[in-house]
């Protein structure tokens, strides 16, 4: 490791030195953040008009742009921020740190792209960044906003199932998503099965969604990463936003802690449906009884930041959420007896990071990072039963789980203004409990108690990368090489290695339009054993081992990009992705049955996909939105699966559009609408039946007979297209001490019938027939949100 | 901010109206499903007990085809015992073909093959090996001796086998109850349950893989609700049967019940049902009763 870092210091010298000795050069660096809540801006733009030469912020709103010694004319600016012009001499290194103050405050100022900002100066392709003020006012089921339901209505992102939040990335499945929350993984995105995402939009600053052409820095997973990352918390004041809906209410709080150099956030959102019904439930039980009934998801988001100084900055954010389903139920009797009986499901997530950022040079930037993550599953049920002296006791319990520890370093470099290199390291421990039995019986003759399933495991993940964005004229490139390995240990002990390269290419053409092209490899090392339809707790999270190999991919893709009349954004991009060692349940196997290991229930196989995305967005003005439309085809094949011929994906979906316009009527009054369009899911379906004996006893002459149906291939069939219109009203007024807005809105707003699933069953007059299930009428919502 | 109102309106009314629509959750589709060749369909399950070779025969049909499969009345049912011609299986009734052995039908490790031929259907076979006898080691009976998952006091059965060592052994557990009236002994199915999370549930009863246990001596424990015994009764005793199946079998039954639990359910990944008949559909099975184990009561 030593002789790496000698490596990449050398290499950093170099670039460095063949930058000066041309001629004499300064750098100009700080942090841009914004005006009003002391926020750091992630990817603001600052661009010397003189020189034409310009960087971006990182994560962390840093930057450095050096050039020659010069006066320089600057512009710096952020999507929906006013942008700011300074001149000054740059005769010397200079630190200094903007603040831009948010367009929203400022009517009469038109906001329009500057050059830096234009989609085809960017290298990468396959990258989408949705504001999350945009996020807020898409329309959502029940009125709660989502985060991966608005990703959802991006090109190149399937959703699964009628209102489910899994992602399908260009044909990829949810568990081949890296899902980061401030750099730490989330394993489990989703609450009540799926219906609503983790993800509180109040505490969220940024939400950033890669689809391929993946720098080095990312790694792990194949088929996408997003970003989120949090709030950090208003430097200035006391600050607080909420919200009452339907379904659940939010409250967030963030401001200074003693002086402007630390602050903090908490915001917690929690749903009441068991509230409401407690004084139902009350009124129901009878003396000597008592009933609980525990149906709720919660999250709870904090962090806390503080500035030593403009070179050390230390972060600290954690986020906890859990759905509960239970019952807790007692009967006592008047002699002191009692029965007891409690049963419980719950899932949830915990992540934590501290992180420290280290301004090592003006040039060089260091992220040190510890991460935490783990998601488990628990499901309990438990009886106890007194009578009289004796005490009998039972209680059978489930649970799953993976938990993370990671330690990670992340270097950002930048020598000049042709070149940003990044480099780091990780390792992660993965620690998994892959679906275990707990059983114990108590009374006064039977003492049991035993675990039974499939053992814990543990692994080791390491990452090494380096990446370098370079400009030569109109030629841009991204660079790099993604080195990973994977060690798990214990009976399937193996080690595991990938060396992936990555390219991102980009030339601009006279008429600013940029071509764009990228390829990629991958490795995932950790798999999801899942039930494609529903996003459900018990899902597994399971190592690579000797006998399950890592999936691994690889993807190219090439496009043009081009920004029209100042205000859209017009993407073209095509693509082709190639999957190994994908991993899928065999067919009719029950995943939580004790009968084999895990790895018994699998099956390993090749998943090809390729398509075509286009995406015109308009970012600015009173109307924004966007169009999206994808061409694709999914496929996957396994060697026990389906007979060993190719099938398609279950979201295998050959035409999808999304539409999503936004237009502020007047200063207090804004409509949103979504329109979707998808070809219907691919599904399997019987194809014929027959009879068979299914108990037979001649000795006393009974015979029951049965008809069975056979389905036929996998996923042969498709059902009815899949469309649907949601709107939203939003009306604002600002009051003396606080805003608020009330949205009143409408998913699937003209009654669409979409097709869930399709049965065979009889029709009304007995024959024959498919019949189709749908799952969400016209479902109307209102909320009230809140902000101080 | 009129024409907003008038939105609202419009989201309201078109909420109301369309929200009374019939059936919206579930309605009929077309789907255009490929023609089905019938194919035969062939269930014979037998034991070493048996004396009496029984097998039903049937036809496969399009899902959407409005009639019932019809049996076959006339095919060609022959078994092979190690590679020779054991017996024809005349038609009886019903779509059950069956002839009547002298004896049982015995000898563990023996080869049978079931052939069925019909005039306008390919011909299907199916191939298995009869599975050794495994003795009860001992079994008992507790009145009250055990609690349910809801924390009643039910009687318990506990039943001891050992199993074969490296093989992938899997058993069927046969209860009954029996007494005698008037010189007259009536045995009756009495079903028993299960905490023992090993245990599979199928339409046929209590199945049990070897899995947590490959090799060893297993104590199997299952209880029942309130075990009548009326004082006039003679002889009463619980029978225990230990049936060690072949594999087919358990897969067959396994698979069944996965697709009773799959019909209807669509988050179920759909249930293929096992069939091990070459060119057909169905299952041709063995399975080798142990000797009764009797616990008086």
């Amino acid at each position: 490791m030593k002789t790496i870092l000698q490596v990449l210091c050398f290499v950093c010298y170099f670039l460095n030195l063949s930058a000066q000795n041309t001629q004499q050069r300064f750098t100009l660096s700080g942090y841009i953040s914004d005006a009003a809540s002391g926020e750091e801006l992630i990817s603001a733009n600052v661009f010397d008009q003189k020189s034409g030469k310009g960087t971006v912020s990182n994560t962390y709103g840093f930057f450095s742009l050096t050039l020659p010694k010069d006066s320089v004319v600057l512009s710096i600016s952020y999507i929906g921020f006013e942008t700011k012009t300074v001149k000054l001499l740059l005769d010397k290194d200079i630190s200094m740190n903007f603040k831009l103050s948010s367009a929203v405050e400022l009517e009469a100022v038109e906001v329009v792209a500057e050059k830096f900002d234009r989609i085809e100066e960017e290298t990468q392709m396959s990258r989408v960044e949705v504001p999350v003020e945009q996020i807020k006012k898409v329309p959502a089921l029940l009125g709660e906003v989502d985060v991966l339901k608005t990703l959802q209505l991006l090109p190149g992102v399937q959703s699964g199932g009628e209102g489910q939040n899994g992602l399908y990335v260009r044909g990829g499945s949810p568990d081949q998503n890296l899902v980061l929350l401030d750099g730490v993984p989330v394993y489990n995105v989703s609450h009540l099965l799926g219906f609503f995402s983790v993800f509180n939009a109040d505490a969220i600053k940024n939400v950033t969604l890669t689809k391929g052409g993946f720098p080095a820095r990312y790694g792990g997973r194949l088929s996408s990463v997003l970003e989120i990352n949090m709030k950090e918390g208003n430097t200035s004041k006391l600050r607080g936003e909420g919200s009452i809906g339907l379904v659940s209410s939010k409250l967030t709080l963030e401001g200074p802690l003693g002086s402007e150099n630390t602050s903090f956030i908490v915001s917690g959102r929690r749903t009441y449906i068991d509230l409401l019904a407690r004084p139902f439930i009350k009124s129901q039980v009878e003396e000597g009884e008592s009933f609980n009934l525990k149906l709720f998801f919660y999250d709870l988001n904090a962090k806390i930041n503080h500035k030593f100084n403009d070179k050390h900055r230390l972060y600290f954010s954690t986020y906890s959420g859990s759905d509960v389903f239970g019952v807790d139920s007692k009967e006592t009797y008047e002699d002191g007896d009692y029965f007891k009986l409690n049963n419980q499901t719950d899932w949830g997530n915990i992540t934590a990071a501290l992180r420290w950022n280290y301004l090592i040079t003006n040039k060089l930037f260091a992220n040190t990072t510890l991460t935490y993550s783990q998601f488990n599953f628990n499901l309990t049920a438990a009886v106890e039963d007194k009578y009289g002296e004796n005490l009998d006791a039972y209680s059978a319990k489930y649970t799953s789980g993976i938990y993370d520890w990671a330690g990670k370093i992340d270097f950002d470099y930048i020598p000049n203004p042709n070149h940003y290199i990044r480099f780091g390291t990780s390792i992660t421990h993965h620690r998994y409990d892959p679906g275990a039995f707990q059983f114990e019986v108590q009374s006064d003759d039977i003492d049991f108690d035993t675990i039974l399933g499939s053992q814990e495991a543990k692994s080791f993940e390491y990452t090494l990368y380096l990446e370098d964005e370079m400009s030569f004229g109109a030629f841009r490139a991204n660079l790099g090489v993604h080195a990973s390995g994977f060690k798990v240990r214990g009976n399937e002990s193996e080690f595991y290695y990938s060396v992936q390269p990555r390219i991102g290419l980009r030339y601009l053409l006279n008429n600013d339009l940029a071509i764009k092209a990228s390829f990629n490899t991958m490795a995932q090392y950790i798999n999801l054993l899942t039930n494609e339809s529903l996003s459900l707790p018990t899902d597994l999270w399971v190592p690579s081992t000797k006998r399950i190999r890592p999936q691994t991919a690889w993807q190219v893709a090439g496009g043009v990009a081009k920004t029209l009349w100042d205000e859209y954004e017009f993407s073209v991009e095509a693509y082709y992705k190639q999957m190994k060692n994908v991993v899928s349940y065999k067919e009719g196997v029950d995943f939580i049955g004790l009968e084999n290991d895990w790895q018994d229930k699998v099956t390993q196989g090749d998943g090809e996909s390729y398509g075509l995305e286009l995406f015109l967005q308009k970012k600015k003005g009173k109307t924004t939105g966007w169009l999206g439309y994808t061409l694709s085809w999914n496929w996957r094949q396994f060697a026990e699966i389906n007979g060993g011929e190719r099938y398609p994906f279950k979201y295998d979906r050959r035409h999808d559009v999304s539409l999503v316009l936004s237009h502020q009527i007047n200063k207090n009054v804004s409509i949103t609408g979504a329109w979707v369009y998808g070809t219907g899911n691919s599904i399997t379906l019987p194809l014929f039946r027959y009879t068979t004996p299914i108990y037979v006893d001649l000795q006393n002459q009974q015979v029951y007979i049965r008809e069975v149906e056979t389905i036929g291939k996998k996923n042969a069939f498709r059902m009815a297209a899949y469309h649907r219109l949601d709107i939203n009203i939003e009306f604002y007024k600002k009051k003396r001490i606080y805003e608020r807005w009330w949205t009143i809105g409408a998913y699937n707003i003209y009654n669409r019938n979409n097709p869930y699933f399709i049965y065979s069953g009889r029709d009304d007059q007995g024959n024959r027939t498919f019949r189709q299930v749908s799952l969400f009428p016209i479902v109307p919502s209102v909320s009230w949100r809140f902000k101080f | 901010m009129q024409n907003i109102k008038v939105i609202v309106l419009l989201i309201c009314i078109t909420a109301l109206l369309t929200a009374c629509k019939d059936d919206f959750f579930d309605q009929v589709v077309d789907v255009d499903i490929p023609e089905h060749t019938p194919a035969l369909a062939v269930t014979c399950n037998l034991s070493n007990q048996d004396s009496i070779l029984l097998a039903y025969v049937t036809s496969s049909i399009g899902v959407l085809e409005q009639e019932n499969p019809e049996t076959i009345t006339d095919a060609k049912v022959e078994l092979f015992k190690n590679g020779e011609l054991f017996h024809t299986l005349p038609y009886i009734d019903q779509g059950f073909y069956g002839w009547e052995i002298e004896g049982l039908l015995g000898n563990e490790n023996d080869t049978y093959e079931l052939r069925v031929e019909k005039e306008g259907f390919e011909s299907v076979n199916s191939m298995q090996r009869m599975p050794d006898q495994i003795d009860i080691i001992s079994a008992s009976f507790e009145k009250d001796g055990t609690i349910d998952p809801e924390g009643e006091r039910v009687d318990e059965l506990v039943i001891k086998f050992k199993d074969q060592k490296d093989v992938a052994n899997y058993y069927k557990v046969e209860v009954y109850f029996e007494f005698t009236i008037e010189d007259i002994t009536y045995r009756q199915d009495y079903y028993f349950d299960s905490n023992d999370p090993a245990v599979n549930f199928t339409n046929d009863g209590i199945y049990l893989p070897d899995i947590i246990f490959d090799g060893n001596t297993y104590e199997l424990r299952l209880y029942a609700y309130d075990l009548f015994v009326d004082e006039f009764w003679e002889n009463p005793a619980l029978i225990v049967n230990l049936v060690h199946l072949s594999s087919d079998k358990y897969f067959r039954e396994t698979s069944i019940r996965a697709y009773e639990n799959s019909e209807d359910n669509p988050f179920a990944e759909p249930a293929v049902i096992f069939s091990n008949i070459e060119n057909g559909y169905g299952i041709f099975s063995l399975e080798a009763v142990g000797p009764e184990y009797r616990i008086p009561l």
